[in-house]
């Protein structure tokens, strides 16, 4: 009897991971041009939605870039003041693709609103680039109040 | 039985040696300001204040202030003070504080390299940059842990500032990095009221958000300043821009 509670257990937790919708984030970066369109999800059951992608809108305040990453739980040290618990750790090859050889590594906390944009410039160092809070934003997104992206600071 | 035991509590021993003593190998060290080599150009300068275009971060405008191990750096309503020597970085908000784990991107190259290998030269060629006669030096780091990582500099050193670097070209590893360029260069001490803590910020705990730190808990880490910079009951300098 006990056995067969824990199979039927079993089963319904698969069946609620491999039924889990995605969530999708739209938000704007407060004061900047540019925003985010991310979609979390799972990459099948059992796994829980850990899997970023989307779309670092309007980035240089006139172009999208692809983005990709995970969600994780991640130390409140290396995020905006006050924000804890996962992010949506994600980087974009906007630097790139106009001929900066740096990486950028964006966390975004989805409980708190609010996101930390981290570059690594020379194969040596990961430095804070920008920080701030987001607001979310209709779909299809338009242009955000700023104008510069967040990644100029 | 007894050989066996006796065999097993030696390769037992001898493995747990092994890890220990890899464990301190990767350990990570502190960087030294006391660099290998020459004497690193940007620790000549321990006090001013500038104007910063370019530079990692792609800074426009961007109000800086040098003192001691602190380099302030001021953004439209709040401001950043990066620990040059711990690599964090307090983040001041109006209603808000947090120590950042990271230098701030406006700090570099102050921030960087601290225990890489430098070489210094001096080319003995001149150039006017902003109305300033520059020598120019060219400096090499080169990372001693291994990795060969090497960042070449080009400074201009303007000869009426002590040398102050207001120009500075980059690479890593043959990679060109975003020029830098300083402008308004003091070399004049800053105030040190700006970089004092407004009152509410006082115990900046990792990640904690201003107000919700706990009197009778100790914070999980030191203010980075405490050291350099007394305690102030004044509000937040108002930004420069």
């Amino acid at each position: 009897m006990k056995k067969m509670l824990l199979v039927i257990s079993l089963v319904l937790c698969l069946s609620a991971f491999s039924a889990a919708k995605d969530t999708f984030y739209n938000f704007t970066l407060d004061g900047f041009c540019d925003g985010m369109s991310l979609r979390l999800y799972t990459p099948g059951a059992p796994v829980p939605k850990i899997l970023v992608g989307g779309l670092h809108v309007l980035g240089d305040c006139v172009n999208n870039f692809n983005v990709g990453g995970f969600k994780h739980g991640i130390s409140p040290t290396v995020q905006y003041p006050g924000s804890t618990g996962a992010v949506l750790d994600v980087s974009d090859p906007l630097l790139g693709l106009f001929g900066i050889d740096a990486s950028l590594q964006f966390l975004i906390n989805t409980n708190f609103h609010t996101w930390t944009i981290y570059e690594g410039p020379d194969g040596v160092g990961n430095y804070l680039l920008n920080e701030g809070t987001y607001s979310n934003a209709a779909k299809p997104m338009t242009k955000g109040v700023g104008t510069k992206a967040s990644v100029t600071r | 039985m007894t050989k066996r035991s006796l065999l097993l509590t030696l390769i037992s021993s001898i493995m747990v040696l092994t890890i220990c003593l890899a464990g301190q190998t990767d350990k990570k060290q502190t960087p030294v300001l006391a660099d290998a080599g020459a004497a690193n150009p940007f620790g000549e300068f321990r006090s001013f204040s500038a104007v910063l275009n370019g530079g990692i971060g792609r800074d426009h405008d961007r109000k800086i202030y040098r003192s001691g191990d602190l380099m302030r750096l001021d953004f439209e309503n709040y401001y950043r003070i990066t620990d040059l020597r711990k690599l964090t970085t307090q983040s001041i908000h109006p209603d808000r504080c947090a120590l950042v784990q990271a230098p701030d991107a406006g700090s570099y190259p102050f921030s960087a390299y601290h225990d890489f290998k430098i070489g210094r030269s001096l080319t003995g060629e001149k150039e006017t940059v902003d109305g300033h006669v520059c020598q120019i030096e060219n400096v090499t780091f080169t990372s001693t842990d291994g990795r060969f990582v090497t960042i070449k500099m080009k400074l201009w050193k303007a000869e009426d500032m002590n040398g102050f670097p207001i120009q500075i070209e980059a690479e890593a590893n043959g990679i060109k990095l975003t020029p830098l360029h300083y402008s308004n260069v003091s070399l004049t001490p800053p105030d040190p009221k700006l970089f004092q803590h407004p009152a509410k910020c006082l115990k900046i705990t990792q990640g904690s958000q201003m107000g919700t730190t706990k009197k009778d808990s100790a914070p999980s880490r030191p203010a980075p300043d405490d050291k350099t910079a007394p305690a102030a009951t004044q509000p937040p300098q108002k930004p420069q821009q």
